[in-house]
């Protein structure tokens, strides 16, 4: 059910009303950081997704169709930038430094060293275990409660897919976690990025 | 406004994922937004703000450069320009891709056609020689897009070794005699007197753009250059190097160019002076 609060603002947004953007970016932004948070394991790099999320936020907002989806296009283009930032980033990386950055990775280090506790670290080494269009799918559905409906909408892709990846995402969660418990060692080896 | 996780529904996660769920959200929950990007946030829209402004600005200035130039190739280098008096004025011109006349001894058809006599040569001592010549409909027209007068020009083409060097001719618009001539007359790298004639050499770049083009920030910066010109309408980004030298006889003005080519601005002011001379 959307809220007609937010729809509101959407309109006085699409209208240029400044202070509506504001308020969309305070109720937004600490969602919005945690999640690029979780998808790029960097709070720089989240940072830096976010600001880009909500300038293409304000300078398309004309683009949203429907008022009432707001939350799912700004999924969307925190998604899309986040996914083009960390392709890019990925780039950028040095060769010698690539063993901290192997493929399922896609950028997971700094976030590490401001996880406290164990358990806090085996979850983020698990999901940082993933691709990107995994760790996007666990994410939506695991942070975000977002049904696969919805994901499939946001991620512009079908609900088979969406099933298909958590499915594989759960499979891999599971693994690691249980791996983790057990000692840890063999997956610290492998994914290189478990400070344990 | 309120936005909690908790309340979003939860269809599709079972009991055991729960789990999950929790150990993710505790693991980001102490992440909080800095003050600073909002203020981050702020500066970027403004800046994009900005920029998309000057570059509709830029747009719309040369929506209106390109109606002179778009039409005709002719018009590359004169055809632009507003009169001192009576708002903004531009020359536009249009004519046939192929050629009226194929031989020199046929200008005496074309001055007859245009309703003018010009000053022309069949051959420079440089080795550019006549090949054909092309009549084209020119017009005055005003900001709002109506046509105030009209003529036609003729556009007599010289080759050599696979360079070619347009001769323009048009009379003089009545309004451009009354009005005293172009507010602004290109500024001349190199002016020549040839007796009562002042003929003056001009070197332009020209960035030719299809029309849903980006202009860059180095556009931008070359925009403030007056011999940077820029023009929507190809398909794809042309570059090239624009040589005119050009003067006003007899009531005719004249217009010797070329892109890209071999020679340089003495030379074509050589070329000139043999037409200039002619008569």
């Amino acid at each position: 059910m959307p809220d007609m609060d937010e729809v509101r603002l959407v309109r006085s947004l699409k209208a240029g009303d400044r202070q509506a953007f504001d308020i969309l970016y305070e109720a937004y932004k600490n969602m919005l950081l945690r999640m690029a948070c979780l998808v790029s394991g960097s709070v720089e790099d989240a940072e830096d997704i976010v600001q880009e999320t909500f300038v293409k936020c304000y300078l398309h907002i004309g683009s949203l169709k429907k008022d009432e989806g707001f939350q799912s296009w700004l999924f969307q283009i925190l998604y899309r930038t986040a996914y083009t930032y960390t392709k890019k980033k990925k780039r950028e990386i040095p060769d010698e430094n690539a063993g901290m950055q192997e493929d399922a990775t896609d950028g997971m280090t700094s976030l590490d060293h401001i996880l406290h506790s164990e358990a806090q670290q085996m979850i983020h080494a698990a999901v940082s275990s993933l691709s990107f269009k995994h760790r996007a799918v666990v994410v939506l559905f695991y942070y975000n409660d977002i049904p696969v409906r919805e994901i499939a909408k946001i991620l512009g892709t079908t609900e088979g897919t969406v099933k298909s990846r958590l499915s594989a995402a759960r499979k891999k969660l599971s693994e690691g976690l249980k791996q983790l418990e057990e000692g840890g060692g063999e997956y610290e080896k492998k994914s290189g990025i478990c400070s344990l | 406004m309120k936005r909690s996780q908790e309340s979003v529904p939860c269809k599709d996660i079972c009991s055991g994922d729960r789990e999950i769920s929790r150990a993710l959200r505790r693991s980001v929950a102490y992440i909080e937004a800095p003050d600073g990007l909002k203020q981050r946030i702020d500066r970027q829209i403004l800046e994009a703000l900005k920029k998309e402004e000057k570059m509709k600005k830029v747009k719309k200035e040369i929506g209106w450069k390109k109606l002179g130039i778009g039409v005709v190739a002719a018009c590359l280098l004169v055809g632009t320009g507003c009169l001192a008096a009576g708002g903004m004025k531009y020359f536009m011109g249009s004519s046939s891709s192929r050629p009226d006349y194929t031989a020199f001894s046929d200008l005496e058809k074309a001055e007859a056609d245009a309703g003018y006599q010009v000053n022309a040569v069949e051959a420079f001592d440089n080795g550019f020689a006549f090949r054909d010549i092309t009549i084209s409909e020119e017009s005055l027209v005003n900001e709002a897009g109506k046509k105030e007068e009209t003529q036609k020009g003729i556009h007599i083409g010289y080759e050599k070794d696979k360079e070619d060097v347009m001769l323009y001719i048009r009379r003089l618009y009545q309004q451009e005699q009354e009005d005293g001539g172009l507010e602004e007359e290109p500024a001349f790298d190199i002016i020549r007197q040839i007796g009562e004639v002042q003929a003056g050499f001009r070197q332009i770049s020209n960035k030719f753009v299809p029309p849903d083009y980006e202009l860059t920030e180095e556009d931008l910066k070359n925009m403030e250059n007056p011999n940077f010109n820029l023009a929507y309408g190809s398909s794809e980004v042309e570059i090239n190097t624009g040589l005119s030298v050009s003067w006003t006889q007899d009531g005719l003005r004249y217009e010797l160019y070329g892109t890209d080519l071999s020679v340089d601005g003495e030379e074509l002011l050589d070329m000139a002076e043999t037409i200039i001379t002619a008569g």
